[in-house]
This record gives C-alpha cells, sequence and structure tokens, in this order.
C-alpha cells in the first residue's frame, strides 16, 4: 500500500508543517499533566515521505488528504520550570508517561486509509506545559 | 504523522540521516492554512520561533522534541521550547510516540499491518501576529 506521510503544509520559510484548530479541540488540565488535542477531518496532504515533504520540488508528489486525530497526554514523571533566556522561553512544563494516540488517515486518491492502535503506542517523550516566548518572555 | 509500510523512519531519524546532505533553498510554493478561525484585524499567522535546527533541504524553525531543561551544548536543537510559534503565551504539548496500525485499501478491502511514528504538537494561547497584533488561537504541529 506503498508510503504515507501526513502533515499539513510541506516545508516552507518560516513556519512548517502547521495548520490553524479550533480551540474547542484542545483541552488542559496541566496541574494533573493531563491534556486532550481532539482533531476530526483535518485538512492536509499526503507526501509519501518526510524528505519528499521538505522537498520544495517534491518529486513523489503529493495528494489531498484528512485525519482524525486524537493524543491523550497523562501520567506526571517530571515537573520542568525554566527561564532560558539564550532561546528566550520560560515555562512550567510537565513531561508525561503516555500520550496515547489514536488516529484515522485517508488518502481517497489512493483509496487508502490508515487506523493507528491506541493501545500500541508507545511514548518516545511527551510533555504539556506552560510557555512564554518571544515578546511573552518575563526574563530572568 | 509518518507511515512506511515494513519500514519506519522517523522524522528524527530521517534528519539524523540526512545531515549533511546538500542543503537548497526552500521556496514558498506552498499552501497557507486555512484562516477560518482567524480573529481580525490582523493576519491571525504566527510567527516562527527564532531557532532553526539544520534541515536538508534548508533551516527548519523548531526542537525536536526533548526536555525543556535540555543544555544548549549537548542538544543544541532537541529540547528547550516546544512551541514552534514566538510571540507566545499559552498552553502546549507535545507527543513523539510510535504505534503499530492497520492500513486499508478502500476499494478493495484488503488490509495490512503497519506501523506509524509521530511528533505532533498543539499551542494554544495569545500571540502577536505578523502584522503585529494580538491575536488568540490555538495550532497544531502534525
Amino acid at each position: 500500500m506503498g508510503l504515507h506521510s501526513y502533515d499539513p503544509t510541506g516545508a516552507r520559510p518560516g513556519l512548517f508543517w502547521w495548520t490553524r484548530i479550533p480551540d474547542e479541540s484542545v483541552t488542559v488540565h496541566l496541574g494533573a499533566g493531563e491534556a486532550v488535542m481532539d482533531l476530526r477531518n483535518v485538512t492536509l496532504f499526503d507526501w509519501s515521505t518526510v524528505p519528499n515533504s521538505l522537498n520544495p520540488a517534491h518529486p513523489l508528489g503529493f495528494a489531498s488528504a484528512t485525519m482524525d486525530l486524537k493524543i491523550e497526554w497523562s501520567g506526571v514523571k517530571r515537573r520542568v520550570h525554566v527561564s532560558d533566556s539564550a532561546n528566550g522561553f520560560a515555562g512550567d512544563f510537565l513531561e508525561t508517561s503516555t500520550a496515547i494516540v489514536t488516529a484515522t488517515a485517508r488518502t481517497p486518491s489512493q483509496h487508502y486509509e490508515l487506523r493507528t492502535n491506541p493501545a500500541s503506542t508507545v511514548t518516545h517523550f511527551a510533555e504539556v506545559g506552560h510557555d512564554h516566548n518571544g515578546s511573552f518572555f518575563p526574563g530572568e | 504523522m509518518r507511515h512506511a509500510h515494513r519500514h519506519v523512519m522517523s522524522r528524527r531519524n530521517f534528519f539524523a540521516k540526512a545531515a549533511g546532505a546538500t542543503a537548497a533553498a526552500l521556496t514558498s510554493n506552498l499552501w497557507m492554512p486555512s484562516l477560518a478561525y482567524a480573529d481580525a484585524p490582523g493576519t491571525g499567522i504566527p510567527n516562527p520561533i527564532p531557532h532553526v535546527t539544520p534541515g536538508p533541504f534548508g533551516p527548519l524553525h523548531f526542537f525536536f522534541p526533548g526536555p525543556a531543561d535540555a543544555s544548549s551544548s549537548t542538544s543544541p536543537n532537541a529540547g528547550h521550547d516546544p512551541s514552534i510559534i514566538t510571540d507566545f503565551n499559552g498552553f502546549v504539548g507535545v507527543a513523539d510516540v510510535a504505534g503499530t496500525a492497520v492500513g486499508r485499501n478502500t476499494q478493495t478491502g484488503v488490509v495490512v499491518a503497519d506501523n506509524y511514528t509521530t511528533d505532533s504538537r498543539f499551542m494554544i494561547g495569545e500571540f502577536v501576529d505578523t502584522a503585529g497584533r494580538n491575536q488568540h488561537g490555538a495550532f497544531a504541529f502534525i
């Protein structure tokens, strides 16, 4: 069924792989180290591979796609307070033990659908936090 | 979200393997995301964080996932600020995960076992847009 790689924008100067989402799609309970991002029918593209997304020529082409994506963060492992003047950000961050992904991605033109198995999720790194950066960086 | 039948290549692995590859200038021939939720006036479009991580086709404004208190000397491009947008005050979430999946041909009904990896994030809160206007919004990095 080939290679599939989904993101909203491909590579571009400045922001990349981003999209605006409804405010109500995100719920955060920072004190508990819990959050949910629940996106439905997000419009994006299937670039086949990461290199093809990043390559401005997109030699492998691309196809319109949609995705439902739900991620649930929970289980506080570590709390970190950071004030980093070198990188211009500060905040309180809670690393979590899990970020469970439930996703369905569809590439209609290729008659392809991918469904993740949430129970199989392996969390390499996950965190939720309150972040102040740039002009909101409070300084030392 | 990355998915590859029989072979998984995460973004981090790809960048590691692509390090040293010939760089080329990025062009702006792509698409603007929907601004259906943008506040007016202003553009509703945030600016990227200043940090750039080298990419195979040009610099990319983000840090790989990792601890926010990572050392700049030993981990210059991983950890630190999880947000991809600057002039931002709000909540963030980062999920660097992998797992199994099922791929299905919707025409034939054939299914195959697969794998996926993803570095997905959210940012929700106030930000200053490219026109210098204060805005409120939510964004996903997928």
